[in-house]
């Protein structure tokens, strides 16, 4: 679908680093819809091969500020505008790993316009150590 | 002699890849012969903080179309879900809240998202003391002679307001399904069969609730994206000339097509006819494009959104000279 074409991609995908240990995976993505508050953002989630990250495990970034899932709830005048970027920022020990590739899944569901839920989910494989495949 | 613009809605792919900010939008409109009229949505470009804007952007704003000359003609508002608020009261307290802030920023008309005939009515005094006329749009699956545009024009004629209208959206007059999105389709993995049985369908004017519900249970297993609800939502057009009857009411016009090919003509929709009644009956509101066609291109095949608005205005030219 046109909007999930840019929503991300294995570009936008790093390794979070802390104290020199590999602890997580930064997900950038861009806006799938319209300009909405945060509060209209049903669920996300991230699928890194097999294991399911749900939202209150990620933290949101927008412009700078993080916000957990249950907060977002209740966000009414933070907007994330059209064709804007976010990230989301999913705790796994080891971030993308040493060797091989890795799949991923990233799922957004907001309530906006002609249907009550739409959901925007985007495949693609991302190398460990960071090569473009 | 109608008055031209560009509906924003046009330049989104630019927009969202980053290719044009505002700015570039106003420039890109003002570089098209004989257009000024600016329309847009603030849910993707916002003139300036949406809802509740500075009066640093609101200047910014003014400067800019000065710069440009260009002038702000229609804000379409949107409402942020599907399920409108059942509260009367909230139902009027957004309305009047997207009037102010359309107000603010220099529009003279509004394409209405909230548009039951009971809040309209009572935002027509404050919808007058903002200047601003409240635009049914008629989009598919609405039609010319539906319940809904008869009604709201009894309401304009039973309060004798100036500050409501009709606003047609030129997709209600589709004939054929743009072949961008069989392609798109058929890109994604549908069923060569089961695409074409709705694209002959659809042509052959079958109705497609029937048609498509018979599809999916005999391809069950093919994924047929958007197709089924775009060709639904759009099998019962109107006729060209059925824009006589709401003559006394049209105030301003999407030019929504999908794609204007080298020899200015759109394929899918009856844009001959259509200009022709316009011109007849003496339309002298915006025509303002309102390109989608973007939104059926895939595999990375990047559209180029200010080439096909050039040629909207040069086929709406040629047609109404």
């Amino acid at each position: 679908m046109y909007f999930t074409e840019n929503m991300t991609g294995q570009e936008q995908v790093s390794t979070i680093y802390e104290g020199g240990a590999a602890v997580g995976i930064r997900i950038r993505v861009k806006n799938p819809t319209l300009g909405m508050s945060l509060s209209r953002l049903e669920d996300f989630s991230v699928q890194v091969d097999r294991t399911l990250y749900p939202a209150d495990q990620i933290t949101f970034v927008l412009r700078g500020i993080h916000y957990d899932f249950q907060t977002m709830q209740t966000v009414a005048t933070v907007r994330w505008e059209f064709g804007e970027w976010a990230e989301l920022l999913v705790p796994r020990p080891g971030g993308l790993g040493v060797v091989g590739n890795r799949k991923l899944e990233v799922s957004i569901g907001f309530r906006m316009g002609f249907e009550n839920i739409q959901w925007r989910k985007k495949s693609f494989l991302v190398s460990a150590i960071g090569e473009t495949l | 002699m109608p008055k031209f613009g560009v509906s924003f809605y046009s330049y989104q792919h630019a927009y969202r890849t980053g290719k044009l900010d505002l700015e570039g939008c106003l420039r890109a409109l003002s570089q098209i012969p004989g257009a000024d009229g600016v329309e847009l949505l603030a849910t993707q470009t916002p003139p300036a903080a949406y809802p509740y804007p500075t009066r640093a952007e609101i200047e910014k704003w003014n400067e800019l179309l000065e710069k440009y000359h260009l002038v702000p003609t229609c804000f379409d508002s949107q409402y942020p879900g599907h399920d409108l608020p059942t509260d009367p009261g909230e139902r009027e307290t957004y309305l009047r809240s997207e009037i102010e802030y359309a107000s603010k920023l220099g529009f003279t008309s509004m394409r209405l998202a909230i548009k039951d005939l009971p809040t309209v009515e009572k935002c027509l005094g404050y919808a007058e003391d903002h200047n601003m006329v409240l635009n049914l749009e008629i989009h598919v699956p609405m039609t010319i002679t539906g319940k809904d545009v008869t009604e709201y024009c009894e309401m304009i004629d039973r309060t004798g307001t100036k500050f409501a209208g009709i606003q047609p959206d030129m997709a209600i007059f589709l004939h054929h399904l743009p072949q961008r999105i069989i392609d798109q389709t058929l890109f994604g993995g549908g069923d060569p069969k089961a695409v074409q049985r709705i694209a002959e369908a659809f042509a052959a004017g079958e109705c497609m609730e029937e048609v498509c519900a018979a599809v999916k249970q005999q391809y069950p297993d093919t994924n047929l994206g958007m197709l089924p609800f775009f060709a639904t939502i759009n099998s019962h057009p109107s006729k060209p000339e059925e824009l006589r009857l709401i003559a006394p009411y049209l105030t301003h016009f999407h030019a929504k097509f999908y794609e204007f090919d080298e020899n200015l003509h759109e394929p899918y929709i009856y844009y001959e006819e259509a200009m022709g009644v316009l011109k007849e009956i003496g339309f002298d509101g915006y025509l303002c494009s309102e390109y989608e066609g973007q939104r059926m291109f895939y595999g990375g095949e990047e559209p180029d959104e200010i080439e096909q608005v050039r040629r909207n205005h040069a086929a709406m030219h040629k047609l109404l000279d």
